[in-house]
């Protein structure tokens, strides 16, 4: 693997990982009973960006090294399965969270106020950020089982 | 001027409508490879066209919406809409792990 793609696939993890933390301390922080909507609007959009930056990146690296070198490796091997419902999965799933982290930034962005005093409003918000965190777990571990399949 | 909540809400009905058409456009890809070249000939490669396609539409309604929905956005609103991307975006989750569970063991 040439080092582009590596650092490709380097930049997709990293910018994934954090995405997740960020959002889970967004989580953690929505809980509680007093929360900073500062902090909020800029964690949530560092995370947006982060999550754009590994869609971008894993992008790159999955069309044009991942289906041309390590997709036939996976389907012909004990491990097919590995590609064809993990990463089929995945790589769909994926398209969701940038979609979804924007929607927690926005929601903060325009009603941040009314969503922090209003328990009934901010319900469905803490749970899309869970749902955010939930996925993007998934998606990693999705990510090292792949990476099982290859070895 | 528009209403904050309303263009909310707005956005919150694109991302919706983009997760809808993600689930739709991957199961109808794979089941219809005309759909699958389509996207491919036109966008290098059927992840990235569905990607492209799915932020246009949720930019397109997030516009219509804006625009031309009379309806005015109230906390009632925002807090279904939000609870509907959250199921959407469950179900969806589900739909496309058991299709390919379905398509890899037991359509091949």
């Amino acid at each position: 693997m040439s080092s582009l793609f590596q650092n490709l696939l380097l930049w997709h993890i990293v910018s994934g990982v954090v995405a997740i933390i960020i959002f889970y301390i967004v989580l953690m922080h929505l809980l509680k009973k007093e929360c900073k909507l500062k902090f909020l609007k800029r964690y949530s959009f560092s995370g947006f960006v982060l999550f754009l930056i590994s869609w971008v990146s894993a992008g790159y690296y999955y069309v044009e090294y991942y289906g041309k070198n390590v997709k036939p490796v996976i389907i012909q091997g004990d491990y097919f399965w590995a590609h064809k419902v993990f990463m089929e999965a995945k790589e769909h799933i994926f398209l969701f969270l940038p979609f979804l982290s924007l929607i927690v930034f926005l929601s903060l962005h325009y009603q941040g106020k009314e969503i922090i005093a209003d328990e009934e409003l901010k319900k469905p918000l803490i749970f899309l950020t869970g749902i955010i965190v939930v996925l993007g777990i998934i998606i990693t571990l999705s990510g090292v089982i792949i990476s099982g399949a290859v070895r | 001027m528009i209403e904050k909540s309303k263009i909310l809400n707005s956005f919150i009905v694109g991302a919706i409508a983009s997760v809808v058409f993600i689930v739709l456009i991957t199961i109808v890809a794979d089941l219809v490879p005309p759909l699958k070249d389509w996207l491919k000939d036109n966008f290098y490669h059927h992840w990235i066209g569905k990607g492209i396609l799915a932020s246009l539409i949720f930019l397109l309604t997030q516009s219509l919406m804006t625009i031309y929905s009379q309806r005015k956005s109230s906390k009632k609103n925002l807090i279904e809409s939000l609870w509907i991307l959250n199921l959407v975006s469950i179900f969806g989750v589900l739909v496309l792990f058991v299709f390919y569970v379905i398509e890899t063991f037991l359509l091949h």
